[in-house]
């Protein structure tokens, strides 16, 4: 008898054209076919998280309204653009995007300027998730310091390194949960139970990581099953919004 | 005034030298690093010149040495070189002295220093060393005084900033700012949190007056001044504001 699969969940995939990589729809629900992957959720690409949200948030609820409920889409919005940036995730929401994402490094702002903090209260308004691409813009422990300021709101930090710091920006800020995407950082937060059972996600960061091995890092953690379940799956859908009917639901 | 970021830098002036230049300046007092190595031979020997330079008169050179957190030696010679050597405290530049903060050793010396009521002062430049990353290690030692020796960089002030609002026992060195970052501090940070230090080898007279000199182009009103290079520094250092 076959064990049960866990659900696996991908917490943040780039769709569209990068300066390196790009990803269509059709591609990624086929990769996500053949490695078991049931969900995703999806964010603009690079062009469109900088200067051209409405197209990418256009682009990434259309593509979630027609995947019949497998993808959902992050909404994005450059915190410079004020004003126009919350008239934008509202406008996202309304197409259904579950969540807010951020890229301090490409948007070019400073996780302690200002300018993002209307965006964290439109998203705690909405209870929105926060996923925060991790670099040189957005260390750990610098996110930390700014999701203890917001501790309704749920942050995701994606594309950490520095374990350590992981590990200590978790305990510094309950609310922040860490990617898989670093091997060090999966076995460092793994080590502390406390942390690993519900604030570990799962996420392939396509199409700038390869998802099979990404995917196979996690199936392969050391961790018990009912974490590995958390890890794939588990801890994100307790993140996000409850699924309710899309546009593409209703048509 | 109380410049909290000088360096030894090569030899040491004559300290009588140093206290006629102080005078001339209007500086009440310099807070002096050991000098600069990654060499752990190197650390010691700079906490032993530093100690019998500062020794002429303490209530104006104030030292602070340092450690070689990959030697076995470094929670005894922190010990020696607060109690025994009377050095305020240590510097630590884990870029330059090849660590980070998460060094196994840091914690252990960091015990010993808030023990023996010493300072730390961190050469904090994001993004080698965030003022996040020195957080954290002061939020383990609550007894322990520790100064974000650069106040995050250019980069990193906001940071410094929102470090300190949440760490009672962070202290803020503006050292190096542009004026608009370096006043935003003064005003922003919680009272008696921000000293200034100008960064440069305390044989540099002229540039270490200049510096502080420089504080009254940020536009900062002259209390603020006033607490900035004397109130501040002088609680930091010897528990009085007086």
């Amino acid at each position: 008898m076959t064990a049960m699969m866990p659900k696996v969940i991908d917490a943040h995939v780039r769709l569209g054209a990068g300066r390196e990589v790009s990803l269509e729809t059709a591609a990624l629900l086929g990769a996500m076919d053949e490695l078991g992957i049931e969900h995703a959720v999806i964010a603009p690409g690079e062009r469109c998280t900088v200067l051209d949200e409405p197209a990418g948030n256009t682009a990434t609820t259309t593509a979630a309204g027609e995947s019949a409920g497998r993808l959902r889409a992050w909404a994005v919005a450059n915190p410079w653009r004020g004003r126009d940036a919350l008239v934008e995730l509202a406008r996202a929401a309304e197409l259904g995007a579950v969540g807010l994402a951020v890229d301090p490094q490409l948007q070019g702002f400073d996780l302690h300027d200002g300018l993002l903090d209307p965006l964290l209260e439109l998203a705690d308004d909405r209870d929105w998730p926060v996923y925060v691409r991790g670099g040189v813009a957005a260390a750990p422990l610098t996110l930390a310091l700014l999701a203890a300021r917001y501790p309704d709101v749920p942050f995701l930090l994606g594309g950490a390194r520095h374990p350590a710091d992981v590990v200590a920006a978790m305990r510094h800020a309950p609310n922040l949960s860490a990617d898989t995407t670093s091997s060090a950082v999966l076995d460092a937060v793994a080590a502390d139970p406390d942390l690993a059972n519900a604030r570990l996600v799962f996420t392939s960061d396509s199409p700038y990581r390869v998802a099979g091995a990404e995917l196979a890092r996690v199936r392969e953690w050391a961790g018990d099953d009912p974490s590995r379940a958390g890890v794939l799956g588990a801890n994100l859908d307790a993140l996000l919004p409850a699924p309710t009917s899309t546009p593409a639901d209703l048509t | 005034m109380i410049d909290f970021h000088t360096r030894a830098s090569g030899v040491l002036p004559e300290a009588s030298e140093l206290l006629a230049a102080m005078d001339a300046a209007g500086i009440e007092a310099v807070v002096v690093q050991s000098v600069h190595s990654s060499k752990s031979t190197d650390g010691q020997k700079g906490n032993d010149e530093l100690a019998a330079f500062v020794m002429t008169d303490r209530s104006r050179m104030v030292g602070l040495g340092t450690v070689h957190l990959g030697g076995s030696g470094a929670v005894d010679d922190t010990r020696w070189a607060v109690n025994e050597l009377g050095l305020a405290g240590l510097w630590l530049d884990p870029a330059r002295q090849g660590t980070t903060m998460h060094d196994p050793m840091l914690g252990a010396v960091c015990e010993t220093l808030a023990e023996c009521g010493g300072i730390l002062l961190v050469h904090d430049a994001v993004p080698a060393t965030s003022p996040g990353q020195v957080a954290e290690l002061a939020r383990r030692f609550p007894q322990l005084r520790v100064v974000l020796g650069c106040c995050g960089g250019p980069d990193g002030w906001r940071e410094a900033l929102a470090a300190a609002a949440v760490t009672d026992n962070v202290h803020l060195c503006v050292n190096g700012l542009p004026a608009y970052a370096a006043r935003h501090v003064v005003e922003a940070a919680a009272p008696g949190r921000v000293v200034v230090g100008s960064g440069l080898p305390v044989t540099d007279s002229a540039g270490v007056a200049a510096a502080l000199a420089a504080v009254d182009d940020w536009g900062i009103d002259s209390s603020l001044r006033e607490n900035l290079l004397v109130h501040n520094p002088r609680a930091l250092l010897w528990g009085s504001a007086g």
